[in-house]
């Protein structure tokens, strides 16, 4: 009986230590205190606990953090960059939240001095989660073999739902297409968030080439917040990255900085 | 000024030259600094050289070279511009042809005394001997080279002294010449000469800014022309106050005051600027009549600051990222299932149609599946000798083969049929044998005969079935 009740105890103290963590986060960012906010909501993704609120509440405190720093409030660097990476993994959880959405554009606004307009493709993409897109093409595909079946044993029902067929052959199709474009653009592991400000190098330098040589950098640095599109990865962390910079679309090459101090996000697969 | 500007390229020319060769000689740093003794804060000229000793089988790249300009290693010195100027020029070492890189740099001196700067740098070069390219690293440095730094004069120091060294002037402009109580008025400094403003803040008024709040603004700098020969920069140095008077009545802002040291004549100068006129008024704004249209008018609302994103209270269903289902086996299998329940009732349908377009076929699978269960039987029946019983099966039996092959149902076979039908297929024998044999199963089962199986019956009926297995098959048409 204790043997059998031990482990759902244990697991009810975990969970209602996971809740009481982000509740303390909560009541620090209605304080303002968002730096201690932001440490309460961080212990839940150190152990290992995700969702759409936890990743919202965390950069809606990163994004208060930029939000103070511009208006002289606070000090310290700017947090956009990690705002915009959690908004965006709210996102993939929760993508038909408006609120999410408007918050990622607003941090957006501030990194490129406008919004940047997302392409039809991810527009669409991002309309479902990537598990609501499996899970339509599966229904679609097993009633589709269903009534295939069922055609089989009782060739007389297959004038009933003869119109369907077609549909939901397409819909199976089309919708097994989407999740696996949804797969590689979601997490493929291709994208980034610059989290600190980072030169940009027409070529990956060579160990002998440190200190980097101011010819071969870009005289703009990547800034807090900018989103890559990672085009090829070496195993020396050299990333080759392409990325928009308010109205222009830049490409080149980025270091990965050190594990203890990163300079870029990549969004998990 | 124009003195300043002559005695430093002959004061270079006189400069202290320290050399210090690659193991190989190949590649030589070369410092060259003022040998006069020059003052703290003095701007004076930093030639930096690399000499290479080139040929065919040897080159620098360009790019290795300014992106590795050398640095100095010992403390003493601040450079002024952020780039070192970098020039190449010719000469001869030993009779050798070398080629010179210069990187000048305009520097001033931070610490008094007999100082020993040293400079180094790093330097790839291609090595093309032998015929395989290869990339030699070299690790240059100058030797130690004095620079005497002495102290600005204690002697005729103004009050206001704030370090600058050079020579200067001082322009002020207000922004305007009437102001409200409390209301901003900008005031621009600006000094400009030749000599370090990095680090000089602003002139001030002899008695401070009395009667005024100063709100101070970022000063900005800049460098504008460099004599390259002397490395000295006219900078501008730009300094903007809000001043914001707390009294009404005219007044004035009061002059700036500023002082430098000039090495040349070795004195202090003292520049006062003109005091700006400035007006300050304090009366109540004129009262004005309201047009009726504005009496209605609601003041726009002041823009409120920014309110902090509501968070979500609920934090849903914490859990562990899993992996998306299209990752995962279970889900790839499952869509495996109706795949398969779909190919199986395929395949029956498929048979399904096949068999019914058959009958024939069908008919003749079923007697052969029925001979074969009652072969057995028979024989043992035999063997029981129950003649009643051996006799209806067998009959039975040849009923149904001769149906199939006939293709007419087994109920229809009497002796008329069997005459009729069979006379000219079966052959004479085997139609003999089979005439024999429903005598003897009529007489067993429905005479006064014999109860008793002749030994010979199962053979005779085996004979008889393989005679009937010869005749040729009725076909389905499909």
């Amino acid at each position: 009986m204790f043997k059998t009740l031990l482990p759902i105890l244990l697991a009810a103290t975990v969970l209602a230590g996971n809740e009481e963590s982000f509740q303390k986060g909560n009541r620090a960012y209605a304080l303002g205190q968002y730096e201690n906010a932001i440490t309460h909501y961080r212990q839940l993704i150190k152990v290992n606990r995700t969702s759409a609120a936890l990743h919202y509440n965390l950069a809606n405190a990163h994004h208060q953090v930029s939000r103070d720093r511009d208006h002289g409030t606070a000090l310290g660097a700017s947090q956009l960059g990690q705002a915009i990476y959690h908004y965006r993994l709210a996102r993939r959880l929760s993508p038909r939240s408006q609120v999410v959405t408007d918050h990622l554009q607003q941090a957006r606004e501030r990194v490129h001095g406008q919004p940047p307009r997302e392409s039809a493709s991810r527009v669409l993409l991002g309309f479902l989660t990537l598990n609501e897109w499996a899970a339509l093409a599966s229904v679609c595909l097993t009633a589709w073999l269903g009534l295939m079946t069922a055609g089989c044993i009782r060739p007389a029902w297959k004038s009933t739902w003869r119109p369907w067929l077609p549909m939901l052959g397409g819909g199976a199709l089309g919708f097994s297409l989407l999740a696996v474009l949804a797969w590689s653009v979601q997490f493929a592991g291709n994208e980034a968030v610059a989290i600190r400000e980072t030169p940009v190098y027409k070529r990956p330098l060579e160990p002998s080439e440190v200190p980097p040589g101011i010819d071969h950098a870009d005289p703009d640095p990547l800034r807090d917040g900018i989103e890559l599109d990672i085009l090829e990865r070496r195993e020396d962390d050299w990333l080759r990255v392409a990325f928009a910079d308010g109205v222009l679309q830049r490409s080149g090459w980025v270091r990965m900085g050190p594990e203890r101090r990163p300079n870029l996000l990549l969004f998990p697969r | 000024m124009m003195l300043l500007k002559r005695a430093i390229p002959s004061l270079l020319l006189l400069a202290h030259a320290a050399l210090q060769a690659a193991p190989d000689g190949i590649v030589q740093l070369k410092a060259v600094l003022p040998t006069r003794p020059v003052f703290r804060g003095e701007m004076f000229a930093v030639d930096l050289q690399i000499h290479f000793l080139a040929n065919r089988d040897r080159r620098i790249d360009f790019n290795e070279l300014r992106n590795h300009p050398p640095r100095a290693r010992t403390e003493g010195i601040r450079f002024l511009i952020n780039r070192p100027y970098f020039s190449e020029s010719r000469g001869t070492i030993g009779g050798r042809p070398v080629a010179i890189y210069h990187y000048k740099r305009a520097a001033v001196a931070t610490r008094t005394g007999k100082l020993e700067l040293e400079f180094n740098t790093e330097l790839l070069v291609q090595d093309f001997t032998g015929g395989i390219p290869k990339k030699i690293k070299y690790e240059l440095a100058s030797g130690p080279i004095p620079l005497d730094v002495r102290p600005l004069p204690v002697e005729g120091r103004p009050a206001h002294f704030t370090g600058a060294v050079g020579q200067f002037e001082l322009i002020v402009q207000a922004e305007k010449q009437r102001v409200r109580v409390n209301n901003p008025v900008e005031l621009m400094a600006t000094l400009q000469g030749t000599g370090a403003l990095d680090t000089v803040p602003m002139p001030a008024p002899d008695n401070g800014w009395e009667g005024f709040r100063v709100d101070r603004l970022t000063p900005r700098l800049s460098v504008g022309t460099i004599d390259l020969e002397a490395m000295t920069a006219y900078s501008t140095k730009q300094f903007r106050v809000n001043l914001l008077p707390r009294r009404a009545g005219t007044s004035g802002i009061p002059p700036l005051q500023f002082s430098f040291f000039t090495p040349s004549p070795r004195q202090y100068q003292e520049l006062t600027s003109a005091r700006l006129p400035l007006v300050v008024h304090g009366d109540a704004p004129v009262e004005s009549t309201v047009p009726e249209s504005a009496v209605n008018m609601t003041a726009a609302p002041e823009s409120e600051p920014e309110k902090p994103y509501a968070q979500w209270s609920h934090p849903g269903p914490l859990v562990a990222p899993a992996p998306p289902l299209l990752t995962q086996t279970w889900f790839l299998a499952a869509q495996s299932l109706p795949m398969a329940a779909w190919l199986i009732a395929l395949t029956w349908r498929k048979r399904r149609d096949y068999y019914d377009a058959r009958p024939r076929l069908v008919r003749r699978l079923r007697v052969e599946k029925i001979l074969r269960k009652a072969t057995p039987r028979l024989e043992k029946l035999a063997l029981g000798d129950n003649a009643a019983e051996f006799y209806a099966q067998a009959t039975g039996l040849l009923r149904e083969r001769i149906g199939e092959r006939l293709d007419i149902p087994a109920g229809g076979i009497t002796e008329a049929v069997l005459r009729d039908e069979w006379s000219e297929r079966l052959p004479r024998e085997a139609a003999q044998k089979l005439d024999a044999f429903f005598a003897t199963a009529n007489a067993v089962r429905f005479g006064a005969g014999t109860r008793s199986i002749p030994e010979t019956a199962p053979t005779q009926l085996h004979e008889i079935l393989s005679a009937l297995d010869q005749l040729e098959a009725p076909v389905d048409d499909v």
